[in-house]
């Protein structure tokens, strides 16, 4: 999605992005972005929690049409309120038809 | 708490299935388009990666990898015709409400109260999944959806990764 972002901004319109995965969006550099250092799946908010979600947004499209500098990184300072991890289920498996293309070979 | 290591972690899941490494983009620069308009004057559209898509579209393959494809989401679609098929991440929250991706009905309010301009006709969902076309996802996909956007005078695009 950054490097969607970027051909996006390329041709002439700007973009924000917000996202959960501040390490991902270090290396891709999406144009614009803000962090919200919550898990996968809530990066606007809490599910029927109106007002955390508009605040977000509103942060977000804030970032859009203020920041002046390309590639920032704006850290939101929203906290998720407890630890949370990875956001696969343990025991993640690949469906049968998934398996890597040759696995291993020549190793 | 600390931001989690994603690349990290991914790489330690997939290489533990036997996947080789990932080559993950990275770059030292990027793109740049100033916003010329105020908020209030922007016509702004959402999109977004996680599998989303009409419960009267193809759905997505919550496995897939490499989709190109996307989904047009029209301004006025109810949210309970949304759905997402994606197994990268827990989405059972944004199951229950589609707005912690997919802001459709925030963006409805924004544009009531006047805070942007408006929410664009047509919005995205993609697929995506684990990526290893970028050449197309950068001069099909993404070139596609810009020349949707130009052609329909959007002056920004909200974007929600998965």
């Amino acid at each position: 999605m950054g490097l969607l972002a970027r051909v996006i901004e390329e041709v002439g319109i700007p973009t924000i992005y917000v996202g959960s995965a501040r390490d991902m969006m270090e290396q891709v550099k999406p144009p614009r972005s803000v962090f919200v250092n919550f898990p996968l799946g809530h990066q606007c908010g809490k599910p029927f929690d109106r007002e955390l979600q508009m605040s977000i947004i509103k942060d977000a499209l804030q970032a859009l049409s203020t920041l002046d500098e390309p590639g920032t990184v704006v850290d939101l300072p929203y906290e998720w309120g407890e630890d949370f991890g990875f956001g696969v289920a343990d025991g993640y498996q690949l469906p049968p038809d998934q398996q890597p293309p040759v696995a291993n070979k020549g190793s | 708490m600390e931001p989690i290591k994603y690349v990290k972690m991914l790489d330690e899941l997939y290489q533990g299935l036997g996947f080789p490494p990932y080559k993950w983009s990275v770059f030292r620069t990027t793109t740049w388009t100033p916003l010329e308009k105020p908020l209030e004057k922007c016509r702004i559209a959402l999109c977004c990666s996680s599998g989303l898509s009409r419960k009267d579209q193809p759905p997505y393959d919550p496995y897939c990898r490499s989709d190109l494809s996307f989904r047009e989401i029209p301004k006025d679609t109810p949210v309970e015709d949304l759905v997402i098929n994606y197994a990268y991440y827990d989405h059972s929250d944004a199951d229950k409400d589609i707005n912690c991706v997919f802001p459709i009905e925030r963006f409805r309010e924004l544009e009531k109260e006047g805070y942007i301009g408006e929410l664009a006709e047509i919005n995205y969902g993609l697929g995506m999944g684990r990526m290893y076309k970028r050449t197309a996802l950068q001069t099909q996909l993404a070139a596609d959806i810009a020349r949707r956007l130009k052609g329909t005078e959007v002056d920004a695009l909200f974007l929600v990764p998965a």
